[in-house]
């Protein structure tokens, strides 16, 4: 009986793990669960997803932007014409009325000297 | 049913848009567009007015630009330009002067230059004595000008333009100090 129990004590005998268990254990963990992942989930990917999306909204915006600019200088270069030819047409009308008003009167004053 | 819906929607925009920029502009200009050797068109609703006044800089003509613009709904410029005098007839003139017999235009101002052989008539639209909206048609001999500003004109306005825009200053408008100015 002391003999098995003997044994028995020396089978059972707590003993501490090798030093590398603990390490060799721990890498083929995370190369399992890195292998099992599918790839749109792993960490490289997503992040490389993230910078990309980031990118495009960026650069997106400001597209945006560069097109509002444009199209706001287009429309301020209309306005500026379309009053730089409304404004020359008034101004010929203002210069004819006048001239027509100086001619009225020239040929008045030269009626009254004759008489 | 939905892609239905949206494609009718989008034909009905389609087909309208043009049927309210031609409304907006009273004088039907195609076929002097086929003639023309160079054609300028400057179609510019409310929305499009307000986007632009955005963009004005400082400077004083855009300054003044802001203001006038403000209040107008629209502003609209034909030009056309021909190779050859005379690419146009009277009564095609006639025609164009024809919207602006009606009660609710006055023609305010016509003149004729025997030198230069050119035609211009200022139409204003009159609401309730006040003027909401100015046709200017000007016949050269080798162009044609169409200008329609929609919205509220006030006589200061227009004086307002001297000085800028290629108008030299009246010296009646510098005896008229601004409302803005003025407070």
């Amino acid at each position: 009986m002391d003999d098995l129990e003997q044994a028995l004590r020396t089978a059972l005998q707590r003993e501490p793990a090798p030093e590398y268990l603990a390490g060799r254990i721990l890498s083929r963990v995370g190369q399992e669960s890195i292998a099992t992942l599918p790839w749109w989930r792993m960490p490289r990917v997503r992040w490389a997803t993230a910078v990309a999306l980031a990118a495009c909204v960026t650069v997106g915006v400001l597209e945006r932007e560069r097109e509002q600019r444009l199209r706001g200088e287009q429309a301020r270069q209309q306005v500026l014409l379309a009053l730089r030819i409304t404004g020359s047409k008034l101004r010929g009308v203002q210069r004819q009325v006048v001239q027509q008003f100086s001619d009225s009167n020239a040929s008045d004053s030269n009626e009254r000297g004759r008489q | 049913m939905k892609m239905k819906l949206l494609a009718l929607m989008a034909v009905f925009l389609f087909a309208t848009t043009p049927a309210r920029a031609q409304a907006a502009f009273p004088v039907d200009t195609s076929k002097l567009a086929e003639r023309a050797e160079e054609t300028t068109t400057v179609s510019l609703d409310k929305n499009m007015l307000q986007f632009a006044s955005k963009f004005l800089s400082s400077s004083n003509e855009d300054q003044e630009a802001r203001r006038i613009i403000a209040n107008l709904d629209g502003i609209y410029v034909r030009t056309f330009e021909f190779k050859a005098p005379n690419s146009y007839s009277a009564a095609e003139l006639q025609g164009f002067r024809r919207p602006f017999s009606g009660p609710e235009w006055s023609h305010i101002v016509s003149v004729h230059s025997k030198e230069a052989d050119d035609d211009t008539d200022v139409y204003v639209r009159l609401v309730n004595g006040e003027v909401k909206g100015m046709f200017i048609l000007s016949a050269e001999k080798q162009e044609l000008t169409f200008v329609h500003i929609l919205g509220p004109i006030r006589p200061e306005d227009l004086t307002h333009l001297s000085g800028n825009f290629g108008i030299p200053r009246h010296p009646m408008a510098k005896e008229q100090p601004r409302k803005e100015d003025s407070q």
